[in-house]
């Protein structure tokens, strides 16, 4: 029933070993604290792309909250006043809500959709620099494959969530059910 | 018009000078940090420590105004959530949290270059342990390839059944893709349910159709219905039937990656022109003729645009004669017609 | 430097003028002028007048009694008063050359001119010059049949493109009387449609619809064109991306240069 404190006092010494004495991490945090990266500025590349995909994630999660990805079609009546009335598809008229009736719903989709188009003009930029680089070779030919398939993954991604609310593009009748009618719906 | 040489001449300073001074700034910006003399060892290893005192006030006051804004943004969301006005407050928020970042990052922490060894990959002792130990894993075991290739069939058996799940997505086992709603004697209804008669369509415009009473979400479904001069007409035979009036029907549907066909090349004065009326397609402008069934005539569409067959009833609306003249939609392998 | 100013001087003229054009296009009803419903009952000495203007600007292409001539331009009986004002106002006839496309433009007339070219016209019969009440229509109808019917061309922002064969021009500037003579007339490549499938309630709808997409409510800030993903893209790549690459390059490092000529050794 002791309660074994290896408290010493020192506030940094305390709190790794608070992690350590649960985790054993002291190895695994000392190797990443001698971690050394080079701190050329094309390595920055590759973090534009990690940090527009956390704002991805941070507003991709705030739209779910919103938005109905369903093509269940329901009648809108909400503040835009040119559809009002018409038939629309749940996506649309939950994406047309969060747009004029969710207070910061706006500026979350646009950062949503902006932080899309950087992400992969960033992952563009790194794959250029990764192969300009040979950063592509054994040992990180692994890695290169992995990264190409995230650029794939992030030009689905953009293809997927621009086809669900159906924004309006001009002329552009998409596939989905409704469009049929040339209607963006 | 000449140009003043003069004034080129001031200009062109101008504009050198301006681009001098930018790239002396930058060479500046470079040549404020030494780089390190090359020594007899050429070891890059340094650590350099104290922080400027402007930078330590500085800092924290780019990080007290983030803070600020960061309040202004939770203020302005309660008052009034101007989008334009939230994102200003948001994006010099970041921004300023970015230079205190880069501030700190440059002159606050101590500037360390180290050198770190490759990591030597391929520890060959170890690899034959591994090797050893999987290797052991078969002790006993004398028909390994009967068993290793029965793993490799079941493997793939299971593989097969879990993606056929998939096929679901396409066309379909069961589901035919010349299975329209359209047959003879249906009715064209228009986007509110009414009936399209025939004398409501004139020449040079179009109608969207669908079939009463049917699914409108049916890629089947939707059709264009325009006139034309039955003098233009160059219809195939089998096809001379199928235009009354000259009023022709068609798949809405482009046979190219089946976007709805909604643009109508219509002239007004065929003298003066030479292209004669077609459906073109908005989303990579497949360009069907409307007179000879649908040929495509520009674009990337595979096929022609399927062709309905119309008849005007008694009551002088406009119904189908029969079912599409082909499947409906885009091309895939095994129908090219 | 005062060549400029005479530049200017000249841009501020003709933009001033082309300002007064439009106003006297739209505003002026001219006691000779058919409005919707009534028959056309041009005044004569205008007709005449117009004849005169006919035949030194059109009968080359139209013919001397505008009946048309094969393979160079249609007849214009019959085309009416609303075909005559929509194509003079717009400035799409006279054309610049016989097979050019008709393009929206400066009109090449003034405004009494055009008068007396329309009476000539209307004088050979025809349909008259609608009034449009954009205030009646509804929005969402007009949303809804513009979307069903104009906007593969137009795009649903009235923005223009193109299709196999002609350039759709933009709706920035359409009146709501030039939209309704449009609608009917189809111009050039345009489909038309007539009373039957676009009643008068319904242009009035369309026109409310388009007046509204030229002064949208960009919520989202700057709309860069209104035309979708190509603007998007380039200010993406040539805006947010280039601006990122710039500040990445300002605050990493560079690669230290060598302070004098390496022997040849090993790639670090």
């Amino acid at each position: 029933m002791s309660k074994r404190s290896s408290r010493s006092g020192d506030a940094a010494v305390d709190a790794v070993s608070f992690i350590d004495e649960r985790l054993g991490a002291a190895r695994g945090l000392r190797f990443l604290m001698d971690y050394v990266f080079p701190d050329h500025w094309s390595f920055l590349l590759g973090e534009i792309a990690l940090y527009s995909f956390v704002i991805l994630i941070l507003t991709g999660t705030f739209l779910a909250l919103f938005f109905d990805p369903s093509t269940s079609q329901t009648v809108y009546h909400g503040s835009y006043a040119a559809l009002q009335g018409q038939s629309l598809s749940a996506a649309y008229s939950s994406t047309l809500h969060l747009s004029f009736k969710v207070s910061g719903g706006l500026l979350m989709r646009q950062t949503h959709h902006w932080a899309a188009l950087v992400f992969v003009a960033a992952i563009t930029l790194h794959l250029l620099r990764i192969i300009f680089t040979g950063a592509f070779r054994k040992p990180r030919d692994i890695n290169y494959i992995i990264g190409l398939t995230l650029l794939i993954l992030a030009i689905l991604e953009g293809f997927a969530a621009t086809h669900c609310p159906t924004t309006c593009s001009p002329g552009w009748a998409s596939r989905s059910p409704g469009a049929s009618r040339c209607h963006c719906r | 018009m000449s140009e003043d040489p003069h004034k080129r001449g001031i200009l062109h300073r101008l504009w050198q000078a301006i681009l001098m001074l930018t790239l002396w700034r930058i060479g500046a910006l470079r040549r404020r940090r030494d780089p390190p003399e090359h020594g007899e060892a050429d070891d890059p290893s340094r650590r350099e420590t104290g922080a400027p005192e402007w930078a330590q006030h500085l800092i924290p006051a780019l990080l007290a105004l983030t803070a600020l804004t960061g309040l202004g943004f939770v203020a302005l969301f309660i008052v009034d959530p101007n989008t334009q006005l939230l994102g200003l407050c948001l994006g010099v928020g970041l921004a300023l949290l970015a230079s205190a970042l880069i501030l700190a990052g440059r002159f606050l922490v101590p500037q360390e270059t180290k050198v770190e060894d490759r990591p030597m990959y391929g520890d060959r002792e170890a690899v034959e342990q591994v090797a050893e130990q999987a290797r052991a894993g078969l002790d006993g075991i004398t028909r390994r390839r009967l068993i290793g290739g029965a793993a490799g069939i079941a493997g793939a058996g299971l593989t097969a059944a879990v993606v056929i799940p998939l096929v679901a997505l396409g066309p379909g086992i069961e589901q035919q893709l010349s299975d329209t709603p359209w047959h003879a004697g249906r009715v064209l209804v228009d986007d509110e349910g009414n009936p399209i008669l025939a004398a409501n369509v004139n020449e040079g415009s179009f109608v969207t159709a669908f079939p009463q009473g049917a699914e409108k979400d049916n890629l089947g479904s939707p059709v264009v219905v325009v006139r034309v001069d039955p003098a233009t007409l160059k219809l195939p035979a089998d096809r001379a039937s199928w235009a009354p009036e000259g009023i022709l029907a068609y798949s809405k549907i482009c046979t190219h990656a089946s976007c709805a066909i909604s643009l109508f090349r219509s002239p007004l004065s065929p003298t003066t022109q030479s292209r004669g009326p077609a459906l073109i397609c908005p989303c990579h402008y497949s360009t069907f003729d409307v007179l000879d069934g649908g040929t495509v005539e520009f674009g990337p569409a595979g096929r022609a645009l399927p062709q309905l067959p119309l008849q005007i009833d008694a009551s002088g609306a406009l119904i189908a004669g029969g079912p599409m003249s082909g499947p409906v939609g885009p091309s895939w392998w095994g129908d090219s017609k | 430097m005062r060549r400029g100013l005479l530049a200017l001087a000249a841009v501020v003229c003709g933009g001033l003028s082309l300002v007064d054009i439009a106003a006297h296009g739209e505003g002026q009803t001219h006691a000779a002028s058919t409005l919707a419903g009534t028959a056309t009952v041009p005044n004569g000495s205008l007709v005449s007048e117009g004849h005169d203007l006919f035949l030194s600007s059109c009968a080359a292409c139209h013919g001397m009694n505008a009946q048309g001539i094969p393979g160079r331009a249609p007849s214009l009986h019959g085309v009416g008063a609303l075909a005559a004002d929509f194509y003079l106002e717009t400035g799409r006839m006279p054309l610049p050359s016989p097979r050019a496309q008709p393009m929206p433009t400066r009109p090449a007339f003034s405004q009494a001119k055009i008068q007396t070219l329309i009476d000539y016209v209307a004088s050979f019969g025809g349909p008259a010059i609608p009034t449009v009440h954009p205030q009646r229509g509804s929005l969402s109808k007009g949303q809804s049949l513009f979307a069903l019917d104009c906007a593969g061309c137009h795009t649903i922002q009235g923005s223009g493109g193109i299709v196999t064969g002609a350039v759709v021009p933009s709706l920035n500037v359409a009146t709501p009387r030039q939209i309704a003579e449009a609608i009917r007339i189809g111009p050039y490549v345009m489909p038309r449609f007539g009373p039957g499938e676009l009643s008068e309630a319904d242009i009035d709808s369309i026109a409310r619809y388009v007046r509204s997409t030229q002064s949208p409510d960009d919520r989202g800030g700057w709309g860069i064109g209104r035309i979708g993903p190509i603007p998007e893209g380039m200010v993406a790549w040539l805006l947010a991306a280039a601006a990122l690459l710039l500040i990445a390059r300002l605050i990493g490092e560079r690669a230290p240069a060598p302070k004098h000529a390496p022997p040849p050794s090993e790639e670090t």
